[in-house]
């Protein structure tokens, strides 16, 4: 069973981009990339080459789940017959996870070949997608797909392009010390000009190479916050500039505005620290 | 007080009537904590606050719902947390008074995994990778440090695999007030019966 195959641990097997690469259909979009890290200094891909297609694994898997590529045309002993070959090759043989990871895919070219040629329960429908409403095969994935495919439209395409439907209230500023801030802002301002006297004498990088995102700061604190209380010295644990510190400093300062964490200095000189709420 | 009745077995039981009375006296101050707070409230932090039983709460929180309706603001519930929010409808107000900063963008493959988890919730990892034939693990990871998608659970099968559900932020963004005001999928499609051949044998 492929379960068996995955295991717990997360395998290499190719992940999509995650942020939106434009308007573009999905089809057209960056395909799922198969990384094979066949030597381990030299990452290379296993591709498949059959009559039909010419490419990753990863791309023949999604293409056959997606209906692209007629799947009962593909002769799937003849892939593994390429993988084998190279595993059995003393040069560039693949690792334990990448066999593990072309198993897992292979499987399910197995399972969608499977599912193809019964005659009662065709994979794939012949309708154009551009069609929009073609009939859906109850009981295949890809009816499925298509499904929540058309539901993630209809529900999330608006808020892409406008951003979020609905908006907490804003704290005034002088509520915000009491509820999350239990900290003098000069404590907490004095901390952080100690945080920036550590990083003084760092190199100065050029200018425009590195930047940072309050936004992103924003989201590994609240993963960082998922985790535990941290200490305030903590926030900074692994920053080298000034101005990674001052993006890391303006993050907490948002989520505090937000309401996600407070800052707590239960005794004077004690520790400073912050905690997600919720 | 509330009237008191004795049912057949002794036991003092408030009758329907007083309990919706207390949810119609406690739902103002809900409403006034809520906006106070600015921020989720769990039912039972609320519950503390206010005094009363967790029971109790809940129905004030359907009762305060219930009176937001056709106003400027909502009540959100999810998972035992409810949070007062600008109504969807007037998101064009807020957005010209706030003139906030947009998130960033979704990929179509984050809006499809999104899309999957709210209509299938609780919902493994390997069921969702089934569903869209790809590996799902970093589009997993970002939602979930976006706030949008949190761990609910563990499935009680080997490997006790970790289920995934929305969150309040989720509906935030969607500007719904629950999840069951999510639009409903065609008719006909009988999604919790397919499952993957490879994936959940």
């Amino acid at each position: 069973m492929a379960n068996h195959v995955r295991g717990p641990d997360p395998l290499p097997v190719p992940c999509e981009s995650i942020m939106d690469p434009g308007d573009e259909p999905s089809r057209a979009a960056t395909p799922a990339t198969l990384t094979l890290d066949l030597a381990a200094h030299e990452p290379e891909r296993f591709l498949v080459d059959v009559p039909g297609f010419r490419g990753t694994l990863e791309e023949l898997v999604r293409r056959a789940h997606h209906g692209d590529v007629d799947v009962t045309q593909v002769p799937v002993a003849a892939i593994t017959e390429q993988f084998r070959a190279l595993v059995e090759s003393d040069e560039r043989r693949p690792g334990l996870d990448d066999i593990a990871a072309f198993l897992t895919l292979v499987a399910r070219l197995v399972a969608l070949k499977a599912a193809a040629v019964m005659p009662d329960n065709p994979l794939t429908d012949e309708t154009d997608e551009a069609d929009g409403d073609g009939a859906i095969e109850s009981g295949s994935r890809l009816a499925e797909y298509r499904l929540y495919k058309a539901a993630a439209e209809a529900l999330l395409a608006d808020t892409a392009e406008e951003g979020a439907r609905s908006f907490l209230g804003l704290v005034s500023p002088d509520v915000i010390p009491v509820e999350r801030m239990r900290i003098p802002p000069e404590r907490l301002a004095a901390a952080f000009r100690r945080v920036l006297e550590r990083l003084a004498d760092e190199e100065p990088l050029p200018v425009g190479a590195i930047t940072f995102s309050v936004a992103e700061k924003a989201d590994e604190l609240r993963a960082r916050l998922r985790g535990g209380v941290l200490q305030f010295e903590q926030l900074f644990a692994a920053v080298r500039t000034r101005l990674e510190a001052v993006a890391c400093f303006l993050a907490l300062l948002e989520l505090l505005r937000l309401g996600e964490a407070t800052v707590e200095q239960v005794e004077a000189f004690g520790p400073i620290t912050v905690r997600g709420v919720g | 007080m509330d009237d008191v009745v004795i049912d057949i077995f002794g036991r003092a039981v408030v009758p329907q009537s007083s309990a919706d009375a207390e949810a119609e006296d406690l739902a103002p101050a809900l409403e006034a904590v809520c906006f106070a707070l600015n921020r989720a409230v769990s039912t039972s932090e609320a519950s503390e606050i206010l005094g009363r039983s967790p029971r109790a709460v809940e129905a004030a929180a359907e009762v305060l719902a219930s009176q937001l309706r056709g106003r400027g603001l909502m009540l959100q519930r999810h998972a035992g947390a409810i949070q007062l929010v600008t109504r969807a409808e007037e998101a064009w107000a807020v957005h010209r008074a706030l003139n906030p900063e947009r998130p960033a963008r979704l990929s179509r493959a984050a809006m499809e995994t999104l899309a999957i988890i709210a209509y299938r919730q609780p919902v493994t990892r390997a069921t969702i990778e089934a569903i869209r034939g790809v590996n799902c693990e970093a589009v997993l990871d970002h939602l979930e440090q976006r706030a949008l998608i949190a761990e609910t659970g563990r499935q009680d099968t080997p490997g006790r695999p970790r289920l995934f559900g929305t969150t309040l932020r989720f509906l935030q963004i969607v500007g719904l007030e629950s999840i069951a005001d999510l639009p409903a999928m065609p008719e006909g499609a009988d999604l919790a019966g397919l499952v993957d051949p490879v994936l959940e044998p």
